[in-house]
């Protein structure tokens, strides 16, 4: 498996606090990889780490095949860039920060530029300064695919956009990189954008990284069961693995599961029961219980 | 360096090109037209008052026309006005991008921190030179052409090299806290003190030789006839030295 980004015990320091803890990963190529975590996360610092802006404390990193730290300009030529808060020359009009940006990458896809301004219906003649944040976030978006990326990093990119341009920005992304095999690096708190594109997620806690795993895999492992039984059942029965947590009230217990659901199911059906519901969970619901439960 | 950057940053300069030309061209121009009207003015002053205040200098400079665009350009506003001039071009270099939070912008894309740098600094570094040369030669065209004087051109042209390569040493200086400063007219004003420092040691004995400004006048060229090799190559070195300090803050730099 060829890999977009390794990062390995990745560390970054503020004073005394770590805002990435060892961070550890991979993000196979051609994967849409959701980077999740509430705000303060972490998330932002390892983006910042991945393209030179910040220089780890510890550890190392790589991202196609080049280490973060020494080969920072040649990642950046074949790395699209998508940030939260895009600042650009607010003196320049479109059309110049195009004409900008264009020189310093080896590939430069002008119909695409072309493409996605008139779809957009972005004025190449207005100036940066008069744009609201959802048409620099679009322009952002075309700065970060004009150069045929190998990689494109999205840190918070739907933030600042409503319901209707969230939805198209997703679905550029996926027909322009994705549908092509390029990597799609997609941080956010958005988890219901996360959950409509990415194939694999990480989520990470106060700089540590929590989970990892394919989004399907991780829809199917983790469930809540909710079962009512007809009389007491011994404690012994939660503390089997694959039960994370659970809260009871009388004799109705509320079970968060992760892995080993169907040898959980099987001991519980042991017992006489009136209710036994396996019930989903979208990525939101996992999420927040993730990281509830890391922070206790 | 890098052409593209070069020509973002001159255009980013090119109001203070503008402005600072105009100003600099505009006093540069005054000084040869207001000289028989200052002379005039002079001679109504009582002979003792003048010895006592303006000292051999004030009387001398109307005997020879270039001591006299020296003592007014290089010796005086070249100096006051470039400094003002140089600390306005470097503050904003690269605490402009950090305030103006552009620089996560401009180093995600494929450029090396040193080529940003140092085509910041050698923007600057044109801008400042244009600026003094301008006017300068601005100067010495119309008192050729123009009026009943002549003037040693290149011993003037030589004094300004001077003039230059102390403005080049504040720019640098100026570079160096817009560099660890990330607010420009923290990093102006950070300068300005250093600069107020420098001037200070002129009113020491001891200390006059570390004021820059001394230097800058080139009096001892201009006066003397001997050009101060010396303290031109510490005033290269120091540009040099500043620079690469500034570089290696920048490299080292976290945004």
């Amino acid at each position: 498996m060829n890999l977009a980004i390794e990062f390995e015990n990745l560390s970054k320091n503020f004073g005394e606090k770590k805002a990435v803890d060892n961070l550890s990963l991979q993000v196979p190529e051609g994967s849409i990889f959701g980077f999740l975590g509430p705000n303060g996360a972490g998330k932002t610092t390892t983006v910042k780490m991945m393209l030179g802006l910040l220089r780890p404390d510890g550890g190392r990193g790589r991202v196609l095949n080049r280490d973060i730290g020494r080969e920072s300009e040649a990642i950046r030529s074949k790395v699209g860039y998508v940030a939260e808060v895009q600042e650009m020359y607010r003196y320049m009009t479109v059309q110049e920060i195009i004409s900008f940006c264009k020189p310093f990458y080896p590939h430069w896809n002008d119909l695409l530029v072309k493409k996605y301004l008139d779809f957009f219906q972005l004025p190449a003649r207005e100036k940066i300064k008069s744009l609201s944040k959802g048409m620099k976030t679009q322009l952002a978006l075309i700065l970060g695919m004009a150069p045929e990326p190998e990689l494109l990093v999205l840190d918070e990119p739907t933030s600042g956009l409503d319901t209707i341009n969230r939805q198209e920005f997703l679905r550029i992304i996926l027909e322009e990189i994705a549908v092509q095999g390029k990597t799609v690096f997609l941080s956010s708190h958005l988890l219901h954008d996360v959950e409509r594109v990415a194939d694999q997620v990480a989520i990470l806690n106060q700089g540590k990284l929590i989970d990892i795993r394919p989004i399907d895999n991780l829809k199917t492992s983790v469930k809540k069961i909710r079962v009512v039984f007809q009389k007491d059942v011994p404690e012994e029965l939660f503390s089997q693995p694959g039960i994370q947590s659970y809260t009871r009230e009388e004799n109705a217990y509320l079970l968060s599961v992760e892995d080993n659901l169907q040898e959980i199911l099987n001991s519980l059906k042991k017992y006489p029961y009136f209710v036994l519901d396996i019930i989903n969970q979208n990525l939101e619901e996992i999420f927040i219980e993730k990281v509830r439960r890391d922070q206790e | 360096m890098n052409s593209i950057l070069l020509r973002k940053e001159l255009r980013e300069a090119r109001w203070k090109i503008v402005l600072g030309t105009a100003i600099l061209t505009a006093t540069a121009l005054f000084i040869p037209l207001a000289f028989n009207y200052i002379k005039d003015l002079i001679s109504v002053l009582p002979q003792e008052q003048l010895e006592k205040y303006g000292g051999i200098m004030t009387l001398n400079i109307f005997n020879d026309f270039s001591l006299y665009l020296w003592s007014q350009w290089n010796a005086k506003n070249l100096t006051q006005i470039g400094t003002i001039l140089a600390v306005l071009v470097g503050m904003n270099l690269i605490a402009g991008e950090i305030s103006g939070r552009t620089a996560g912008f401009l180093l995600t894309r494929p450029v090396s921190r040193r080529s940003v740098f140092l085509t910041k600094a050698l923007a600057g570094m044109l801008t400042i030179i244009f600026m003094v040369w301008f006017a300068t030669i601005i100067m010495v065209v119309v008192v050729n052409y123009f009026m009943p004087y002549t003037i040693d051109a290149g011993r003037l042209f030589l004094t300004t090299v001077l003039t230059t390569l102390g403005l080049l040493v504040l720019f640098s200086l100026t570079l160096l806290f817009s560099t660890l400063i990330d607010e420009p007219v923290k990093a102006g004003g950070a300068t300005l003190l250093i600069i107020l420092l420098i001037v200070l040691f002129g009113w020491f004995g001891p200390l006059r030789f570390l004021n820059l400004f001394n230097y800058m006048s080139g009096a001892r060229y201009f006066l003397g006839g001997i050009f101060p090799v010396v303290p031109a190559a510490v005033m290269c070195g120091s540009i040099l030295v500043l620079s690469i300090a500034g570089l290696s803050v920048f490299e080292k730099k976290e945004f």
